[in-house]
């Protein structure tokens, strides 16, 4: 698919994963062949808004989604190892351990009837073999890692106890008390507070370079994306639309989504002018526009061009890939770069007067 | 937590104050006359029930009378039965066992079949097991505890002679035959509550698998075994702690019926008998001993919320 492997090769591969989720409405493609790795050490973010398929997409890594109503084709590599498939036993001893994620939502991810010295233990007990007092140990290690104070002491504590931000360290902890080779974040931050998130994602990346891991960071916030990112997967209504290393795509995106996406983030001194947002939702997988899935909400469109075919993902060179018929016609703007250029915001504005079914011009 | 048990404990007080004042007016109010009964009933002379109606008390002002009854509470004094002559609380003692171990019993079998019967039905819901399990609790709700019992007095005792129909043996006599003696019962007084829990742990059960904290134990690789039968179940069983205190109250109404179909020699049974003959005494002491169950089970039940919702020791 055209995705620059990593000298050492990837230690994620994900290869035209779909994912099948049966709803009210019958069966809905929300995950649809996406593919892309992540290579050791490497930090990747997955970037889309709300209900592009990002979570789906990270939760079936590690078949957390309930497999009653999902069906997953394609296939996970981990190490070169399948892991869609694996019994549930199996997929235990790679969770946790190998693989570890953490969610987006803090207050609600720990479970409130037990401490969260045994909640992190248990962990340790089940993937080590240790004694409790050995994996006691572990979890005071580990919270005085994530900067949670006096760890032994607040090993008793209950969840209830501890703040929002507190408890992200916490589930940071029970997360890496494994050392795990890939860290799965879903959106780790945007619970938060600004302070308190850019603590935790500085303290994320001092651990990243500690443990050497690798790092899958799940987030529609493109300001995390900039700090934290060796490289971004754009997805949009199901399908990947972009991919590259960080700074180019972020100097000069190859899709407009990618770049409407780089136009919501507020910038510099934003007093008195309002925030850009892109109009339109996005679609739901029951009623998937035809041609390029963006186009209606794309100022970009082009009638008979954008809403005929569905895109391919065309690899352009560099590890960077696109899903935009118009790329070459269009130059895009970034932002923090000029290798784009502003041609295209002058000639094409973007702005809330687009219709929906493109721009009928 | 001990704090918690404190304060359960000191709120039990004014309960059991409003039980026997509601125990004791209740009976003076009722009809028929305890002292013409004692005094041989409607053939009774004038001056024969004037007599009982003195021996019994009975002809004391109200007040005193019921400052006697809560004297008698607190020295263990519950009076004597009307018609043998037994102190209450000798007569209580005697039966109270057997009504316990029904009740435990009947506990047991609930939980036995409730638990694994809930969480199977919750971790496939819509499954086959699951609708096996609602069907059949439907069923034991619905059904009442004496018809169950006289069909399993028909299968188990008549026809495959497994369990003896009828009859109580002291556990001091042979533990083994007390166990086969109320086995029956047990199940019987049972069935009703294991369906009763089964259909809450499902709910409760289906409402935690979906918490985000059970996302996060499913990703830690704990197993099947941690996340239900720990992290669910902990949770998940604080709702039906209340069930379990609510079916401990209608248990304890349920031994009456049970008690008299398996001719079982409990509280139930001396009740039913103390009703008939107007044996206030025993009718009190056994309605306060029945109280006290109920408080103590709630109590039980809110030291056990505690352990199991963090949150609550500390209020």
């Amino acid at each position: 698919m055209g995705l620059s492997k990593p000298a050492a090769g990837p230690l994620l591969e994900i290869d035209r994963l779909s994912v099948d989720i049966r709803g009210e409405h019958g069966v809905a493609r929300v995950v649809d062949e996406v593919s892309f790795a992540v290579g050791p050490r490497e930090t990747v973010a997955l970037v889309g808004e709300s209900g592009s398929g990002k979570s789906v997409t990270s939760m079936s890594v590690l078949g957390l989604l309930p497999p009653r109503i999902t069906r997953t084709r394609g296939s996970v590599r981990f190490e070169g190892r399948e892991l869609l498939g694996l019994r549930s036993g199996e997929l235990d001893r790679v969770r946790g351990d190998d693989i570890a994620m953490i969610f987006q939502e803090p207050m609600t991810s720990l479970n409130p009837a037990f401490t969260i010295g045994e909640q992190i233990a248990e962990q340790v007990r089940c993937h080590r073999g240790v004694s409790r007092k050995a994996a006691r140990d572990r979890a005071v290690e580990v919270l005085d890692l994530v900067g949670v104070p006096s760890a032994a002491e607040r090993l008793k504590a209950y969840p209830h106890e501890f703040s929002g931000g507190m408890r992200q360290r916490v589930m940071m902890a029970m997360a890496l008390s494994c050392e795990p080779k890939l860290l799965i974040a879903d959106e780790p931050t945007t619970a938060l507070d600004v302070t308190i998130q850019a603590l935790v994602l500085s303290e994320l990346r001092a651990l990243q370079e500690r443990f050497g891991m690798s790092v899958l960071f799940i987030t529609h916030d493109l300001g995390v994306v900039a700090e934290i990112a060796d490289r971004v997967v754009v997805m949009y209504g199901g399908h990947l639309v972009e991919t590259g290393r960080t700074a180019e795509v972020f100097a000069a995106p190859q899709h407009p989504y990618t770049e409407a996406l780089l136009r919501s983030v507020p910038q510099g001194d934003t007093t008195g002018s309002r925030l850009w947002s892109i109009p339109g939702a996005i679609p739901t997988p029951e009623a998937m526009p035809d041609g390029c899935r963006f186009h209606p909400r794309c100022p970009h469109a082009k009638p008979g061009v954008c809403d005929a075919d569905e895109p391919p993902l065309e690899p352009i060179g560099d590890g960077r890939s696109s899903r935009c018929v118009r790329r070459e016609e269009l130059r895009l703007s970034g932002i923090g770069g000029d290798a784009g250029g502003t041609g295209a915001l002058a000639a094409e504005p973007l702005g809330g007067s687009v219709l929906p079914g493109g721009d009928r011009k | 937590m001990l704090r918690l048990l404190a304060r359960r404990l000191l709120m039990s007080v004014p309960i059991l104050v409003i039980v026997t004042f509601v125990v004791f007016f209740l009976l003076e109010i009722a009809p028929g006359d305890p002292a013409r009964l004692a005094a041989g009933g409607q053939a009774a002379s004038a001056a024969d029930v004037a007599e009982a109606r003195h021996r019994l008390g009975l002809d004391e002002p109200l007040w005193t009378r019921y400052w006697h009854f809560i004297e008698g509470l607190f020295t263990g004094d519950l009076g004597q039965s009307i018609f043998s002559g037994q102190p209450v609380l000798s007569a209580i003692a005697e039966r109270a066992p057997v009504s316990l171990s029904l009740m435990a019993g009947a506990l047991i079998v609930a939980m036995l079949i409730a638990l694994p019967a809930g969480i199977i039905a919750a971790t496939r819901p819509g499954g086959i097991a699951d609708r096996v399990v609602m069907l059949i609790s439907a069923g034991g709700v619905a059904m009442p505890n004496f018809l169950i019992g006289l069909l399993l007095v028909l299968v188990f005792a008549l026809n495959l002679q497994i369990f003896p129909a009828t009859g109580y043996v002291p556990f001091e006599q042979s533990p083994a035959r007390w166990f086969q003696s109320l086995v029956l019962p047990s199940v019987a007084l049972g069935v009703a509550a294991a369906a009763e829990i089964a259909r809450f742990l499902r709910a409760s059960m289906l409402d935690v698998l979906d918490q985000d904290y059970i996302r996060t134990a499913r990703a830690k690789g704990i197993g099947v075994r941690g996340v239900v039968g720990k992290h669910a179940m902990k949770n998940a069983f604080a709702p039906v702690l209340t069930v379990l205190g609510l079916q401990v109250r209608i248990l304890l109404g349920g031994t009456v019926v049970i008690e008299q179909i398996f001719n079982l020699p409990g509280l139930g049974s001396l009740t039913v008998k103390a009703v008939f003959d107007r044996d206030y005494p025993i009718i009190q002491g056994v309605a306060i001993s029945a109280a006290l169950v109920v408080v103590v089970a709630n109590i039980l039940v809110d030291v056990a919320y505690g352990y199991l919702n963090p949150k609550l020791r500390a209020a």
